[in-house]
């Protein structure tokens, strides 16, 4: 059984309209990116499976429609959101925004927070050298890692992560996809990647979506979608094509 | 010299009615992001609960523990009725309707206690301590001393505890603490109760010497303001020395600056707060990088 299934997802910020029934699914465990275009839908989708914005239509996550929840249940629910901007706590310390995410798990998970806390700090070493900095004061990228980490920590089911290689040089969004690649692995959790840049998502995911205003326009396995070349002439070929 | 001191010492004496206030605001804005114009008069409110269990019978430091719960109550259900619906509103329609429960409470309390003044008796006796030569009531010390727990108390409840941290991280970032499972709109709540409960301390320890009516914290919220102001609103403990400090400003200028008189002396201090924030916009101990990510 799927761990997350939208059906027929609509959403609008203002009377516009974002989303056009989206379908979409991720199976417990998997990694799948989003791709396409700036407003595309890519981070309404997401949006609308935490709960941020209004939607109609189904969002099933762990066999309960969450559609119209409130941001803070679905949460707790096992959903995790690494927003747009990072989202993070700039004037509390490093150490105090991980112990926020450390705070969203689930109760039963309460006992093994330092060992994770162990394991996240290996993988973003730079959140244990400045633990007691505050979040303001970090490099774009280090805002990156701690915002990924502090949603880790939360020990989601389905972790959501909002373009994590904006206004970042190449290299750092390189070490970070990997890094999420592999905790995603360990802690076998599912992860829904929004990402611009598709050359770059599709080296970590096993699968992803396409989309085109507000809807799945194309969908396959991440080997598929790096060989074809009529989807990636409509819908990619900028972002796959860029050096970038 | 010793009248100087007496002065200063005096000075510290009213601070502390300030800083406590201020303190509350100071809460109030670090837990939900608001400014509270109505502070003061809640704080008025919980004196004259205060005032209706003694004279009903009860000890004072009795009354003032049933006061600091009921006042919690208090704030949170103002915060749900009144400030819920506007949430997330410009800061201008805050101002607003923290402008209006400020009027609306004052009304209140003058058609349930009636305008007439009410005394209540110092719970720290009516001796003097001397103060290497300057004199000192024990209301002043004991109510300095209620004020710097009540400053430590709630310090250490944002800094150590995880619902403090909870608080903090909902008023900063409310839209990433959802995403965290935290419920924003309790924790907006509890922090409205929380500065209720921190002014009740300010209206109850301080009304044997401000005696007790409904403009009783009118100009000490203007202090307080003042106060958290020139201390930077983020600072609990920048709050309570801005308060000190302006206590200290406004008996000094009183006493010693020619031409000042009456309330021409509460001028002084502002005028300090202008000159401080022309250097340091975000007060003596505020951050300017808080903004709102």
């Amino acid at each position: 059984m799927p761990v997350l299934e939208m059906t027929g997802v609509r959403a609008s910020y203002d009377g516009v309209q974002a989303l056009h029934g989206m379908d979409l699914e991720i199976a417990e465990g998997e990694m799948v990116a989003l791709l396409g275009a700036n407003g595309a839908g890519k981070t309404t989708s997401l949006r609308a499976i935490s709960g941020t914005v209004q939607v109609t239509g189904q969002v099933r996550f762990a066999g309960q429609d969450v559609a119209g929840w409130a941001p803070h249940r679905v949460a707790r629910l096992g959903v995790g959101h690494v927003p747009e901007g990072r989202g993070t706590f700039v004037d509390l310390t490093v150490a105090e925004n991980l112990t926020l995410g450390a705070l969203a798990r689930p109760k039963a998970l309460r006992d093994r927070v330092d060992a994770d806390l162990d394991v996240v700090h290996q993988l973003f070493p730079v959140l244990r050298e400045f633990a007691a900095r505050r979040a303001g004061a970090l490099s774009g990228g280090q805002q990156q890692m701690l915002a990924i980490a502090r949603a880790m920590l939360g020990r989601p089911r389905l972790l959501l992560v909002d373009e994590p290689s904006l206004g970042l040089a190449p290299m750092v969004t390189t070490e970070i996809l990997r890094a999420l690649r592999r905790l995603q692995g360990e802690w076998e959790l599912s992860v829904l990647l929004a990402e611009q840049n598709a050359r770059r998502a599709l080296k970590v995911v096993d699968r992803a979506y396409v989309l085109e205003s507000g809807r799945v326009v194309a969908s396959g396995s991440a080997a598929q979608l790096q060989q074809d070349s009529t989807i990636q002439d409509a819908y990619l070929g900028a972002e796959i094509g860029g050096a970038a | 010299m010793t009248e100087l001191w007496q002065q200063v010492l005096s000075g510290l004496g009213t601070g502390f009615i300030y800083a406590s206030l201020a303190l509350a605001i100071s809460v109030v804005y670090q837990g939900t992001g608001v400014f509270n114009f109505a502070q003061g008069v809640m704080a008025t409110i919980s004196a004259y609960l205060a005032w209706t269990l003694v004279t009903h019978g009860f000890p004072f430091w009795g009354a003032l523990a049933v006061v600091l719960v009921a006042s919690f109550v208090l704030g949170a259900a103002t915060e749900r009725v009144f400030i819920r619906p506007v949430e997330g509103a410009s800061p201008l329609v805050l101002i607003t309707v923290t402008a209006g429960l400020l009027v609306g409470f004052q009304a209140l309390v003058a058609i349930i206690w009636s305008e007439d003044p009410q005394r209540l008796e110092s719970p720290f006796g009516d001796g003097r301590v001397s103060v290497f030569g300057a004199v000192l009531t024990a209301q002043q010390l004991g109510s300095a001393a209620v004020v710097l727990v009540t400053l430590l108390i709630t310090g250490a409840f944002f800094r150590y505890t995880q619902l403090g941290l909870r608080m903090r991280a909902a008023a900063q970032n409310p839209a990433s603490a959802r995403l965290l499972a935290i419920d924003v709109g309790r924790m907006l709540a509890l922090g409205w109760g929380l500065a209720a409960t921190v002014g009740a301390v300010a209206g109850v320890v301080f009304a044997p010497t401000l005696g007790i009516s409904p403009g009783m914290m009118d100009s000490s919220l203007l202090l307080a303001l003042a106060a958290a102001t020139l201390g930077g609103f983020e600072s609990r403990a920048g709050a309570v020395l801005g308060g000190l400090l302006l206590g200290v400003a406004t008996n000094l200028a009183s006493r010693y600056a020619p031409g000042i008189r009456g309330d021409l002396q509460l001028v002084v201090p502002f005028a300090v707060i202008f000159v401080v924030l022309l250097v340091r916009p975000q007060g003596l101990f505020g951050r300017l990088s808080s903004v709102r990510a």
